[in-house]
């Protein structure tokens, strides 16, 4: 059992596991040489890191390519004004529900949703690495079922859609679970260690949909999306950002094992009255206030405060930082002391 | 319960075409459009901001409520036009040049409009000459400015400096809003108000339009 799963199913792994991204943006927001020396100091955090030449640039996602408007199989065209930051979607191809007559969803046998996919090399190289005695994660791209439902129709439409139980709606969630179905079928027949189910459900505080409207029309997506992968005994990770306090349980109640959630916004405290040592927390560190405007030693505090709350001896905790421009250089040396250090908290 | 309570219970609930209907009621019964406008849109709006500013109901109540007052308002335009009521101030709102994301604009917006604003909707990605062309030519008396981004909300700086040079700081307020826009940020760039929620925001910009 490797380490992330020890931490998953509390079976004492022999650290915290931490992850530590860095968008893509930070390469022409932070001077590069620095980064890089960052990431050689902490090995725990980017423990297969060589130094590329002084001139690599990262290739920027399609949906994250500054002034070059992208349209994904489903039909819905991204904007961004900052490469490597991922766009937001503008042109809504469902935006009239019209247009739902002509509409097809995208071919899971062809896409991801976001992309097109060359899904037999890709299980070629899942092959691969499992005879090499590795594993694999699987996942459906970020935003599989309540953000995609938002860039078809606009997150606006979409809910006076719920409010006013638009049947076509029923019928657009019908088709967008099949096809993401059929994607964690894939996976799952593919022997992934684990699966994961990107959404953002929350605000800055509250829900983006009321509980009643997640009941109604999202959570039985999930859970019918979620069943192959929990029939299979995968772990199943599920992502969001902003306060999904009210949210939660059902989503837990859908077949959740590992949640991912935002520290600050939905509050130490809550998360740990709520999950430690019950579920698996992938915490997500705070990128708002503390680590962008905070000191050092308060960065240093987070970190211990976190894991001393919300971890155990036994597991239920594993952390991720995202690194976005804007968070002082000695900020993130900090940050990545700290998650090098409070990962051997209870070793 | 007065037809005008009715309006307000109904506009909470989000229940448009009730609204659209009651409201209509109501001026066939001959209650005027400001008195309509007032004590049943603006006096239901004004509980769902109450509430949305306690965290007793979120962004997607806020919404279909803000979805109903403006079906109700559109019955009422004519009227409101025809008696000269006007709004109690202008606002120009947009989020700043590179940034795309507009959900926390669009509900600042609607609060706005529920405090009996008008608002000038400038849209995304909106450059602070931008901002400051269109506080002149619709003479609003606030400009609202909102990021989601770090990398963008430095432009929030450019509009104030913007307003200086074109000679109008001391005819518009500029407050700013924002995920990662915080009090201290905005008396650095030296904005007049931040406020961590739209229902605040909305309570800041009729305080600065009564004034």
């Amino acid at each position: 059992m490797d380490n992330f799963t020890k931490a998953v199913r509390f079976e004492c792994p022999d650290h915290i596991p931490m992850q530590f991204h860095i968008n893509a943006s930070c390469w022409h927001h932070y001077d590069k040489e620095a980064l890089w020396d960052l990431m050689e100091e902490h090995k725990l955090l980017f423990p297969n890191f060589k130094r590329p030449a002084s001139d690599w640039m990262p290739t920027y996602d399609l949906v994250a390519r500054a002034d070059e408007p992208y349209t994904d199989p489903m039909g819905c065209v991204w904007y961004t004004s900052d490469n490597g930051i991922t766009g937001t979607v503008l042109g809504h191809p469902l935006e009239d529900w019209e247009n739902f007559k002509t509409w097809n969803i995208a071919d899971p046998e062809t896409t991801d949703g976001l992309y097109k996919v060359d899904w037999a090399a890709r299980e070629k190289a899942w092959a691969d690495i499992k005879a090499n005695g590795g594993s694999f994660r699987g996942g459906l791209r970020h935003g599989h079922t309540f953000l995609q439902l938002c860039d078809l129709r606009g997150y606006q439409n979409l809910l006076c859609d719920m409010l006013d139980e638009e049947p076509l709606l029923d019928e657009l969630i019908d088709k967008l679970t099949d096809f993401n179905l059929a994607l964690v079928k894939r996976y799952v027949a593919n022997g992934c260690a684990s699966m994961a189910y990107p959404e953002d459900l929350g605000m800055q505080v509250g829900p983006m949909l009321s509980p009643d409207m997640f009941r109604k029309y999202i959570k039985p997506s999930y859970q019918k999306i979620m069943k192959p992968a929990k029939d299979a005994g995968i772990p199943i990770h599920m992502h969001s950002d902003g306060d999904i306090r009210t949210l939660v349980d059902d989503i837990v109640d859908s077949g959740v094992e590992v949640i991912n959630l935002q520290d600050l916004v939905n509050g130490i405290d809550w998360i740990a009255d709520k999950f430690r040592g019950k579920i698996c927390v992938d915490l997500d560190i705070d990128r708002q206030s503390i680590t962008p405007y905070g000191t050092p030693a308060q960065i240093d505090a987070l970190i211990r405060e976190e894991v001393s709350k919300i971890g155990t001896r036994e597991g239920g905790l594993t952390m991720i930082y995202g690194l976005y421009p804007g968070v002082p250089l000695e900020n993130v040396k900090a940050l990545m002391d700290a998650m090098e250090k409070y990962a051997f908290y209870f070793s | 319960m007065g037809i005008l309570n009715e309006i307000s219970e109904n506009l909470q609930k989000g229940k448009a075409k009730a609204v659209k209907e009651l409201v209509q009621q109501a001026l066939d019964e001959g209650i005027g459009a400001e008195t309509i406008l007032s004590d049943g849109l603006l006096a239901g709006m004004s509980v769902i901001g109450e509430k949305f500013k306690n965290n007793e109901v979120y962004v997607p109540e806020v919404l279909v409520a803000a979805r109903a007052m403006n079906m109700g308002s559109q019955i009422l335009k004519p009227h409101l036009a025809a008696s000269g009521v006007t709004a109690k101030g202008r606002v120009c709102i947009g989020t700043v040049q590179g940034d795309l994301h507009d959900i926390g604009k669009n509900i600042v917006k609607m609060m706005l409009e529920g405090k009996g604003l008008e608002v000038v909707d400038l849209g995304t990605d909106v450059s602070a000459e931008a901002f400051v062309n269109a506080a002149i030519e619709q003479d609003c008396q606030i400009i609202c400015c909102s990021a989601l981004l770090t990398t963008t909300m430095g432009v929030m700086a450019d509009v104030v400096k913007a307003a200086e040079a074109a000679g109008i700081r001391d005819k518009v307020k500029i407050m700013i809003g924002g995920a990662p826009v915080s009090e201290e940020f905005c008396k650095q760039i030296g904005a007049d108000c931040y406020t961590s929620d739209a229902a605040s925001a909305a309570d800041a910009a009729v305080q600065f339009c009564m004034a």
